[in-house]
């Protein structure tokens, strides 16, 4: 049995049972009985006040009977539910979890946790609409689906064949789990369920959410106030699972043929060992065994990270990663990449450039390198542009990507701290920013070094003993590595670390974003031809896309991962991958509790179908008042 | 029908008063008393008065003026000294019965009232067949005018009338009422109390009397319900109202209560007994649902007021 509202039962027992007491003592009905004498009586009665202080609180069965009333009456007003059908007239919102995590296949039956909700949300169906003349309910009910965001399967309605037919053609997503926008339509239409009236229809709805409980958004929400929510849990709390965390392809800046696949895995629990396989449009390329790493089995969850390749690729290419194992999600063991073709380094100098940073740029072997004698000749289209302290003045950086050295311009967020200049070491690199990546700078001596302070947002690359001396920021449209001293000044140039860090300053700088990575739940925007229509297929899905005139399309909320193929007529294929990468929702462990803002809910017993017994509570207590009455009149 | 409560009609007759063929079966009984007592007349029980009775008393020497015929003149053969027999001289036995009739009397099941009246019957015939005289008295109530001086087995019928007419009512100021009627001029016996001794008083009573002379036994009449009300359907919470006097108590009828009533009615017993026996009295407890054939011919005559 649990309660829908404990706290109203409670409260109401605390707030008549000490008064009921008090009423008790002060106005106690007794029978008038004649005696041939009282003396003795009294004589006994002072024997036993003597003796007895307290036996006015001796059993007495009336009073009995009016505390079990009350307690009675508050367990009815916290509204107790047991296995049985549905309270006659209540309407009830079943909202079903399609996240990624509910395609886990967990249990021995062989089928998925979505298939198992929809049971449950069935066998609910079952009680509330279907009974016999005893249990039959007038009440209506409706079906949510959520995940990223919500679906109304089924609007209120009493016909249980109806709300079947929604609940058994609910398919599964690859979504995060999102629950609030799922929570806020229930309240909606728990609220009001007449589009044609301002006002609230009926008293609040109860909420069945039906889900593995991995619902992070809840975490902040409070139940409203005489609001029901009720859970039912799917899945186990301990599944063994590989799933992916990252994925991303890197192609070499000196050679861009060479590319190597960065894989990010992550075992739940004491996942199985298994094998990944990466392909490449369809052919095998590597393969690596894996296994969880060692004294890992305590944890829930740990990660593990990989580098595959590199290999040579001088086009363009679909890259599949597969993992061949045996685990509770089959369908989170496997990710896509879209890979571009080789984009060849192109960078671009403002005047005048110091033959020492020359040298270094040219040892990039950057396919174009061009130098322009001011400012107002720079041309975009460059990976980057390097800007000698001479070039600066007072210029603003245009948008792109760019180099600094010696001083910072405006509006990156980084201040110069006083006008002094002052020798100085570096104190402190940040090492595992990718431009920081093997740069030694133990033997870095600077003549004259100005301080600067960034603000929040900028990344201090290295810092000296008053401040800052190297930073990268990415303000909206640019991505920056600005050297707050002039190189020249320093021994910098002559030390191998220099050439390191120009290497990794080129590669961060012309690093392309995955342009065709998306992931579940993400809306496709496509570009075609205006005014004509392109076919998008993906997984189980052909859907002709239309464009307009400005050549956009869109496709999404993206249910399903996958590689989505987009086939125009003049431009040829292009593909996207989608892929489901979020660590919250690819963890599978089920959870016992519905975790909101200072309320945890538990879990009901999967497939139960609850009922309230407030009715029977209340005959009862209409049965003891007679009861009380044929001993009061006694 | 509440507790305490009489359900047996009022006897109208002599025969609903002492039914079972009761007053039959009294025929050779008789009541004791143990001490001589001085009569009015002469009658059948010896007394203090020596002189012309038959039973032997004693010898003291001859005087002259003494009865030539009451000489022993064996001892007189023996001793050659003239010594007259002194005998008893038998007179006749008061017994008076003193009937509680206040309304703590008309209650229980069987009623305490009626019991009382039965035990009345029995002794007055009791006393009346055995030759002695016969006085009898309501203590409060709404009772006949006393009877005095029934003498004979035929004054069963005005005794019986009597006790049917009398009404238990209203209180009783039984020490007063005692000391009223055993003061009086007339001879001295057995004085007969029935009374369910729920005042104070009753010591002070039997006191006044035994100092008039009287040989007095205590008949304390309880009922069921006051010897254990725990088994006689007292239960609940109550108000228990004195039917003699204003006021009432509230109680809440538990185990523990009723064992303290317990404790209370074994202490009032023994203490009641005490008193009496220290005035001079003797004290018998008959509870109402016995047998009166039990009352009569055991405990009575066990207890030494019959015979």
């Amino acid at each position: 049995m649990n309660f829908l509202s404990p706290i109203a039962g409670l409260l109401l027992a605390a707030a008549v049972l000490p008064p009921l007491l008090l009423l008790w003592f002060l106005k106690l009905r007794r029978a008038r009985t004649p005696v041939s004498s009282q003396r003795l009586w009294r004589e006994a009665i002072e024997d036993m006040r003597a003796n007895a202080p307290f036996q006015r609180l001796r059993w007495r069965w009336l009073l009995v009977l009016q505390i079990m009333i009350l307690l009675l009456i508050a367990l009815a007003i916290a509204r107790p539910r047991v296995q049985g059908a549905g309270e006659s007239g209540q309407r009830t919102i079943l909202m079903i979890d399609t996240s990624g995590s509910m395609r886990a296949v967990d249990t021995s039956d062989g089928r998925t946790r979505l298939e198992h909700a929809k049971d449950i949300a069935l066998a609910r169906i079952d009680a509330l609409h279907g009974g016999g003349a005893l249990f039959s309910a007038s009440g209506e009910t409706m079906v949510l689906s959520f995940s990223g965001d919500a679906v109304v399967e089924c609007r209120f309605t009493s016909s249980a064949a109806e709300l079947r037919r929604s609940v058994e053609e609910i398919t599964p997503t690859d979504q995060s789990t999102r629950a609030v926008p799922a929570l806020r339509l229930a309240r909606a239409y728990a609220t009001n369920t007449d589009p044609e009236s301002p006002w609230p229809v009926g008293g609040p709805a109860v909420i069945e959410c039906i889900s593995d409980g991995r619902i992070p958004d809840l975490a902040d929400r409070f139940l409203e106030a005489g609001e029901s929510l009720v859970y039912h849990r799917v899945g186990s709390a301990d599944p063994e699972n590989w799933s992916f965390s990252v994925v991303a392809a890197d192609r070499d800046v000196r050679d861009p043929r060479q590319v190597r696949v960065l894989i990010g895995l992550v075992a739940e629990h004491d996942a199985p060992d298994g094998e990944l396989v990466l392909r490449v449009d369809g052919a095998v390329v590597a393969t690596r065994a894996i296994a969880t790493p060692e004294g890992a089995d305590d944890e829930a969850f740990t990660r593990l990270d990989l580098v595959l390749g590199p290999f040579t690729l001088d086009a363009g290419a679909n890259v599949e990663v597969e993992l061949l194992v045996s685990d509770a999600n089959p369908a989170d063991n496997v990710v896509w990449l879209e890979l571009p073709p080789p984009n060849p380094l192109r960078v671009q100098a403002i005047a005048p450039v110091p033959d020492l940073i020359r040298f270094g740029l040219e040892s990039l072997d950057p396919a174009s390198f061009d130098v322009v004698d001011s400012p107002e000749a720079f041309q975009p289209g460059y990976d980057f542009t390097v800007w000698p302290a001479e070039s600066l003045g007072d210029t603003v950086l245009p948008e792109g990507r760019h180099l600094v050295l010696g001083g910072v311009p405006g509006g990156l967020g980084i201040r110069q701290v006083n006008e002094q200049t002052e020798p100085a070491v570096v104190m402190a690199t940040e090492a595992l920013h990718p431009v920081m990546r093997g740069v030694g700078v133990g033997r870095l001596e600077i003549l004259n070094a100005p301080t600067w302070k960034g603000s929040r947002g900028v990344t201090e690359l290295m810092s000296g003993p008053s401040g800052g001396l190297v930073f990268a920021a990415e303000p909206v449209g640019r991505r920056v590595v600005a050297v707050g001293f002039d190189p020249m000044e320093s021994n910098w140039p002559a030390l191998p670390g220099f050439v390191a860090f120009l290497a990794n300053t080129a590669s961060w700088l012309a690093e392309v974003p995955e342009a065709n990575a998306f992931e579940p739940g993400d809306v496709l925007r496509l570009q075609g031809t205006p005014g004509t229509n392109a076919m998008l297929s993906g997984p189980g899905l052909d859907v002709e896309i239309p464009f307009d005139l400005d050549g956009r399309g869109q496709f999404g909320p993206l249910r399903t991962a996958g590689r989505y193929v987009l086939q125009t007529s003049g431009q040829g294929s292009v593909g996207y991958a989608v892929n489901r990468t979020d660590i919250e929702e690819n963890l599978l462990g089920s959870s016992e509790v519905l975790q909101l803002r200072g309320t945890a809910i538990n879990d009901e017993v999967s497939g139960s179908a609850k009922k309230s017994v407030r009715g029977w509570i209340l005959l009862i207590v209409l049965a003891v008042l007679v009861g009380e009455w044929w001993l009061w009149r006694k | 029908m509440r507790f305490g409560e009489t359900r047996d009609p009022a006897p109208t007759t002599m025969e609903e008063l002492a039914p079972g063929g009761l007053l039959a079966k009294l025929s050779r009984m008789d009541v004791v008393a143990r001490r001589a007592v001085r009569g009015a007349r002469s009658g059948e029980r010896r007394s203090r008065k020596r002189g012309g009775g038959l039973e032997f008393s004693e010898h003291r020497d001859y005087e002259p003026g003494d009865d030539l015929r009451f000489v022993d003149w064996n001892v007189f053969a023996r001793l050659d000294r003239l010594v007259t027999k002194v005998f008893i001289e038998e007179e006749d036995l008061t017994v008076a019965l003193l009937l509680d009739a206040s309304a703590s009397m008309d209650w229980g099941n069987p009623n305490k009232f009626l019991f009382a009246r039965r035990m009345a019957l029995c002794l007055g015939v009791v006393a009346l067949r055995a030759g002695h005289r016969l006085r009898v008295h309501g203590l409060g109530g709404s009772c006949p005018p006393d009877l005095a001086g029934l003498r004979g087995g035929s004054r069963s019928l005005p005794l019986s009338r009597w006790l049917l007419n009398a009404r238990a009512d209203g209180g009783s100021d039984l020490a007063e009422t005692v000391g009223r009627v055993s003061g009086g001029r007339q001879g001295r016996g057995v004085l007969i109390l029935l009374s369910d001794c729920l005042e104070e008083g009753t010591a002070d009573a039997v006191r006044r009397a035994a100092s008039s002379g009287w040989e007095t036994w205590v008949l304390r009449t309880l009922c069921p319900e006051e010897l254990d009300p725990g088994a006689n359907g007292l239960a609940g919470d109550l108000r228990l109202e004195d039917v003699e006097q204003e006021g009432g108590v509230e109680i809440t009828v538990n185990r523990s209560l009723l064992q303290a009533y317990r404790t209370r009615l074994n202490a009032d017993r023994s203490r009641l007994e005490s008193d009496v026996r220290r005035a001079g009295g003797r004290l018998v407890e008959l509870d109402t649902s016995l047998d009166p054939e039990l009352v009569l011919f055991e405990l009575l005559r066990r207890g030494g007021l019959l015979r």
